[in-house]
């Protein structure tokens, strides 16, 4: 699983699915794979700005803590340039990263780690797909 | 006697209305250019010590040095003088008393008459008063040694309680420094250990610690906070009592009451010789006692700093541990989730079921290992948030289990800052004599302050946070201690405040990013188990250098 693969083509959803944690990412790679998304991956955040403004996903999900370029600044770059509609971002402790956020006049979505994919897939789901 | 008006003929002072025994004349030097004698009644000798004497020198020599001192005063402000007493011993050990009248003349210089007092009363008044003064000035000096003494016993004392040094270490110091004023020959501190037993905890001679006080007349009147001196110890109903040790040695002693915590307990000075301390003595005694108190409340004090700092570094890494611990948790949810849909697609398609199954093999050893990985964070922190173990003491430590613990504690907030953490062990390395609750503290407190540096190092130069944290054990061997060296890239101390950073409170972080303790207590830690810390600066970083006592395996007994 390389950075940026797409998975499976088709009219399906793109989602770019971002963390650092390679057995995090694969498995959240492998759901989304098997309800229907079409999915990349990127392990940093330059990486996955560079993911985004290449193939233009529907929707982020994008851990925080990352080297380099950490969530939250690749949040904003990404709604800024337009690369993607949706960002959803992974968080140990979301109410710092709400507050990180709002000061860059961000309100994304965080979701709690640790993480349910039940909750992670109706979120993103209703971003990409809403009246379903 | 002369009539005024002969004098007045030379130019006299219009006020010489009295009777006199002599005239005198002065230059503007104040020297006696002239003196004669009015009366042949006159005494010679103190013509003879007026003729070319200096006023100024006689005021400075005469046996009354008040009235020297206001004549003194009446020359240089060239002043009118009016019957002026002054009194000198002459070669024979008799005594020449004299008064001088006169006025200032146009060229500065005086002109006056004199009179001459035939003189035991006179004499002998001034000679009383000289002694007492002498004796008063005696008194005074001996006093002014004895405060000065106090005073430097008592800055010494308040300077050996700001030491960081441990309390045994302190009592001994302060014990000392009041020996000097006090002159005893042991002292020690006696306190309450269990319900009915006093117990010296504290002794200048080690082998008074421990003993056993018996209750009795001293022991109730200090607990209620009285000071006092007990001439002779034999006398009191309790010496059947007093060990050994102490009726074998001493004789007087000198009580006073101390505090620690809310505790009363008592101080006691002891002498063999009985009625050496006086009473006076008890005052000196009082203010070592509130010294003392001072000393124990300084290191109880200390304690709950440390614990305070320690929670405040818990705290900084509470968000690291959040993360460390969700990630693996986030994974495992993740992939029993996976495994799930993977059963359920061997269920709607059992012809795909060899590599589902695989697939599922594979979530269950992911969620294995990323349980234990959970595990170990958890026991990391464990080992460093229990805050009583360490008053365990010392005992064999693995250098490199202690790195692993931290390498597992700090990796993930590292690598996600950019920066590699790079731990160096030689492949046998000797076990370490320390408490490994502490190393452990100290290890991470100069982890986290290198990630810190770096971080802040790179945000000054506007460069993203890149960085190495080398942690590395050097074992020579031979000598008795190991040598940890933790060196980073981020720019090194600056030389201003090198000598700066082990003390309390000092933080080159931002406002409200350090308590100004880590390396305080990083010392007092390392002092505590025999070890020590130093730091300097290589290679465009800072290096924090540990050396650290080796376990010696004690011979049995």
């Amino acid at each position: 699983m390389t950075k940026g693969t797409v998975r499976s083509s088709g009219k399906k959803p793109t989602i770019l699915v971002v963390d650092d944690d390679f057995d995090l990412r694969t498995e959240l790679a492998e759901l989304f794979g098997r309800v229907g998304y079409d999915v990349l991956e990127a392990s940093n955040g330059i990486e996955a700005v560079e993911v985004a403004r290449e193939k233009r996903p529907d929707v982020v999900l994008m851990d925080v803590g990352m080297p380099q370029l950490g969530g939250v600044r690749a949040a904003e770059i990404m709604t800024l340039l337009r690369h993607t509609e949706q960002v959803v971002l992974m968080s140990g402790n979301p109410e710092m990263v709400a507050e990180a956020a709002s000061h860059r006049g961000l309100a994304p979505i965080v979701l709690n780690k640790p993480l349910s994919f039940d909750i992670c897939r109706r979120v993103i789901d209703s971003l990409v797909k809403p009246g379903q | 006697m002369v009539e005024a008006t002969d004098i007045a003929s030379r130019g006299a002072p219009d006020l010489l209305s009295l009777a006199a025994d002599f005239t005198w004349r002065s230059g503007p030097d104040f020297r006696i250019e002239d003196a004669e004698p009015l009366d042949v009644g006159c005494d010679p000798a103190v013509i003879q010590l007026l003729r070319g004497a200096r006023l100024d020198r006689l005021a400075q020599r005469t046996l009354y040095p008040a009235q020297g001192e206001a004549f003194g005063d009446l020359l240089n402000r060239l002043a009118p003088m009016r019957d002026v007493a002054l009194s000198f011993v002459q070669r024979d050990g008799s005594v020449v008393n004299f008064t001088l009248t006169g006025t200032v003349q146009a060229d500065g210089g005086y002109i006056g008459v004199g009179k001459v007092w035939s003189g035991r009363p006179f004499d002998e008044q001034h000679r009383g008063e000289l002694v007492e003064l002498l004796e008063r000035a005696e008194a005074n000096r001996n006093r002014e040694v004895r405060l000065r003494e106090e005073a430097d016993v008592l800055l010494a004392s308040l300077r050996a309680l700001i030491q960081p040094s441990p309390l045994a270490d302190k009592c001994a110091d302060l014990f000392n420094l009041f020996s000097r004023l006090l002159r005893f020959e042991e002292a020690l501190v006696v306190r309450r250990r269990t319900r009915d037993e006093l117990l010296a905890v504290v002794s200048t001679d080690p082998a008074l610690t421990g003993l056993k006080w018996p209750a009795g007349d001293i022991i109730n009147a200090a607990l209620m906070g009285e000071a006092l001196v007990v001439p002779d110890l034999s006398t009191l109903q309790e010496w059947n009592d007093f060990p050994d040790a102490i009726r074998k040695r001493f004789r007087n002693a000198l009580v006073a009451p101390i505090t620690i915590g809310n505790e009363a307990a008592m101080l006691v000075a002891l002498h063999s010789k009985p009625g050496f301390f006086e009473p006076s003595q008890l005052a000196l005694m009082q203010r070592l006692s509130l010294i003392a108190t001072q000393a124990f409340e300084v290191d109880e004090q200390k304690n709950v700093l440390i614990n305070t700092a320690k929670l405040a570094t818990l705290g900084e890494l509470m968000t690291v541990i959040a993360h460390e611990i969700s990630q693996p948790l986030s994974v495992i949810a993740m992939a029993v989730k996976n495994a799930k849909l993977a059963l359920e697609a061997i269920a709607e398609n059992p012809n795909a079921g060899a590599a589902e199954r695989a697939i599922v093999d594979a979530k269950l050893d992911r969620i294995h290992s990323q349980a234990l990985r959970a595990g170990e964070i958890i026991g990391a922190i464990r080992t460093l948030a229990h805050p009583d173990r360490r008053t365990l003491g010392l005992r064999p430590v693995s250098v490199t289990e202690i790195m692993d613990n931290i390498r597992n504690l700090t990796e993930g907030s590292l690598r996600n800052r950019g920066i590699e953490l790079v731990c160096e062990a030689p492949p046998y390395c000797r076990a370490l004599k320390a408490n490994p609750v502490s190393l452990q503290q100290v290890f991470l407190n100069l982890v986290v302050n290198a990630r810190d540096a770096i971080t802040e190092y790179c945000k000054r130069r506007n460069e993203p946070t890149k960085g190495t944290i080398h942690v590395a054990v050097y074992d020579d061997g031979i000598s008795d201690r190991l040598v940890v060296e933790v060196q980073d890239t981020g720019g090194g101390i600056p030389r201003d405040v090198m000598n700066r950073i082990f003390d309390a409170f000092f933080t080159l972080k931002e406002v409200g990013h350090g308590s100004g303790l880590g390396l305080a207590i990083c010392r007092t830690l390392m002092t505590d188990m025999g070890g020590s810390i130093s730091a300097f600066n290589r290679e465009g970083g800072a290096v924090f250098r540990l050396e650290i006592p080796t376990y010696v395996e004690e011979a049995t007994h």
